[in-house]
C-alpha cells in the first residue's frame, strides 16, 4: 500500500483526500494536517450539535463517531484500503486494529504506554490522545484519525452547541480526559508536525508494510478531490439530523460522556457518565449535598426527591423497573 | 446428499441474497430488503440507520442508506432499480432490532421494482451459504 506524505493542506482537502481515493479505487496511507481550524460531523451526527454561531468551517464526513474540532497541531493518518486485498479483515474491529497497530507501535516506541480502546480510541494513561473513525466509502474500507499534539479544550467547546455551563463543564471534562504528546513530553521539547509524520511513517512500513512515496500524484487526484469536497459540502448533505440520544449528550472519550436531560426538570444538571462503571463521575449545577461517584444504587440511597433519582437514573441508561430502583 | 454449512451464520432458504449480505424476500408486487445475520455479527451492535424516506428511487449498486456501530459507518446499497414503497420505522427507532431480528422485524424498506425480474442478479440462499463459506475459510 502506497504512503503519502501529504503534510499541510487546506481544511478541505484534510477530508477530501479519503473521500476521493475510494472514488479512484486507490489505496492508500495519507499523513496530512490542516491549514486552518474546522470542524468535522459524523456522518450520523444531528446538526444542531454544532453550534453556528462560532463561525468556524464545517465539513460532514462519510465516517462515524461525533463533532470534531480539528486544527494544525493535529497530525491526520487515513488509511484507505480495499476489502479484497486483505480477506482476513471482515469486521470494525478488524479494520481498526489493522490500521491503528502501528499508531499504537509509535507511541510505545516514544516511551508511551498507548493502548487501543474499543471501538476506536488510542489511550495513554487512561487519557485520549487519538480519536478515530471509520466505515465504508464506495467499496474501499477507511479508517481515519490523528494525534494530538496541542489541543484547546476551549476550542473543542466553542463549537459544540450547548449552554455556557456545558461549554465549560465539556473544556473541563476534556482536560482530565484528554492528553496530548506535548503534554506528555518534558518541557524542553515540543514536537513538530514534521517530525511526527516522519516517525509515523516509519511504523505504518514496519507494521503495515506501507511504501512510502517520493511525491503526490495530485494531478492523478484533484478532479475527484475537487468532487468530494464539493459533496461533503453539499447544504442537504451537510445539514442531516441525526441521531437523537433520550438526553443531550456530549462525547468526551470512549466511555465517557456529558449528559443533560431533555426533560423540563433538572435540565440544568449536568452529569459525567462513565458508562462502562455506569457511574456518575462529576455534577455540574447540581444542588445535591451527594459527591460523585455515584452508581445506580448510591442514588437510590443518598438522594430522596424521586423526580431528580428518575433523571439520574436516565442519565445513567438505567432502567427503573428492571432494577426496582425507583 | 446435503451438506452442512461450515459458517456460523443463519440463512433463511425462503429469500434471495446479494453479495454485499443484504437479503431480499418476495412480497406479491413488492420486495423487502434486509441485511442478513452476517453483517449484524461482523457489524457489533448497530446504533443508528439511516433509511431512505417513500418515494426514493433505488439505483442498482447505488448506496441508498447506511448504519453506524462502534464508530463505522457501513453502506446500505440498492440491489436492483426501483421504487422505495416503505420503510421501517421501528428500526430507526431503534436500530438494535437489526441485531436482534434482522430477517424479521429488523426489515429496512419495501421496494417496488423497475425491472421484470429482480431475482436474475441474486443469489440463493445455496449460493449465499457458499459464499458465507467461502469467507469463513479465508
Amino acid at each position: 500500500m502506497p504512503l503519502y506524505l501529504v503534510g499541510e493542506v487546506n481544511w478541505l482537502t484534510s477530508q477530501a483526500l479519503y473521500h476521493g481515493l475510494p472514488v479512484l479505487q486507490e489505496e492508500g496511507v495519507i499523513l496530512c494536517w490542516p491549514k486552518e481550524p474546522y470542524v468535522s460531523l459524523g456522518c450520523h451526527q444531528d446538526w444542531d450539535e454544532f453550534d453556528e454561531t462560532s463561525g468556524i468551517p464545517v465539513v460532514r464526513r462519510q465516517v462515524g463517531g461525533s463533532l470534531v474540532y480539528l486544527d494544525d497541531q493535529q497530525v491526520f493518518f487515513q488509511i484507505i484500503a480495499s476489502p479484497s486485498n486483505h480477506p482476513s479483515l471482515k469486521t470494525p474491529e478488524h479494520w481498526y486494529h489493522f490500521a491503528l497497530n502501528p499508531v499504537v507501535a509509535f507511541l510505545n516506541h516514544l516511551g508511551f504506554e498507548a493502548w487501543f480502546k474499543q471501538p476506536a480510541d488510542i489511550l495513554i494513561r487512561d487519557r485520549k490522545i487519538s480519536g478515530n473513525a471509520g466505515g465504508q466509502i464506495e467499496d474501499s474500507a477507511v479508517v481515519v484519525g490523528n494525534i494530538l499534539l496541542q489541543f484547546s479544550p476551549e476550542h473543542m467547546a466553542r463549537v459544540r452547541a450547548g449552554s455556557p455551563v456545558l461549554k465549560d463543564a465539556f473544556a473541563e471534562s476534556m482536560t482530565r480526559h484528554l492528553v496530548t504528546l506535548n503534554d506528555l513530553s518534558s518541557p524542553a521539547k515540543t514536537w513538530t508536525r514534521e517530525e511526527v509524520m516522519r516517525l509515523l511513517a516509519q511504523f505504518f512500513h514496519q507494521e503495515m508494510g506501507a511504501e512510502i512515496q517520493s511525491s503526490v500524484p495530485w494531478k492523478r487526484w484533484r478532479q475527484a478531490l475537487n468532487q468530494a469536497g464539493q459533496r461533503l459540502l453539499d447544504p442537504d448533505w451537510l445539514h442531516q439530523a441525526g441521531y437523537r440520544p433520550p438526553y443531550h449528550q456530549v462525547k468526551v472519550r470512549e466511555g465517557v460522556y456529558l449528559r443533560q436531560t431533555r426533560r423540563e426538570v433538572y435540565r440544568d444538571i449536568i452529569a459525567e457518565v462513565n458508562t462502562e462503571s455506569q457511574t456518575i463521575t462529576a455534577l455540574w449545577n447540581s444542588a445535591i449535598p451527594v459527591s460523585p461517584p455515584l452508581n445506580a444504587e448510591e442514588v437510590r440511597e443518598k438522594i430522596s426527591d424521586s423526580s431528580l433519582r428518575r433523571i439520574l437514573y436516565e442519565l445513567l441508561d438505567v432502567r427503573t423497573k428492571d432494577l426496582s430502583l425507583s | 446428499m446435503a451438506t452442512e454449512p461450515i459458517h456460523r451464520w443463519r440463512v433463511l432458504a425462503d429469500r434471495f441474497y446479494d453479495t454485499r449480505h443484504q437479503w431480499v424476500l418476495e412480497d406479491d408486487l413488492l420486495l423487502t430488503l434486509g441485511i442478513t445475520d452476517y453483517t449484524q455479527d461482523t457489524a457489533g451492535d448497530i446504533l443508528y440507520a439511516s433509511l431512505p424516506s417513500p418515494g426514493t428511487v433505488l439505483e442498482k449498486g447505488q448506496p441508498f442508506g447506511s448504519i453506524e456501530s462502534g464508530k463505522w459507518v457501513g453502506q446500505l446499497y440498492a440491489p436492483f432499480d426501483g421504487v422505495v414503497i416503505a420503510a421501517n420505522d421501528q428500526v430507526s427507532e431503534n436500530p438494535q432490532l437489526l441485531n436482534q431480528d434482522p430477517y424479521g422485524r429488523g426489515w429496512l424498506i419495501k421496494v417496488r421494482p423497475s425491472i421484470a425480474n429482480p431475482r436474475e442478479s441474486l443469489l440463493t440462499h445455496a449460493d449465499y451459504t457458499r459464499l458465507l463459506d467461502e469467507l469463513d475459510e479465508r
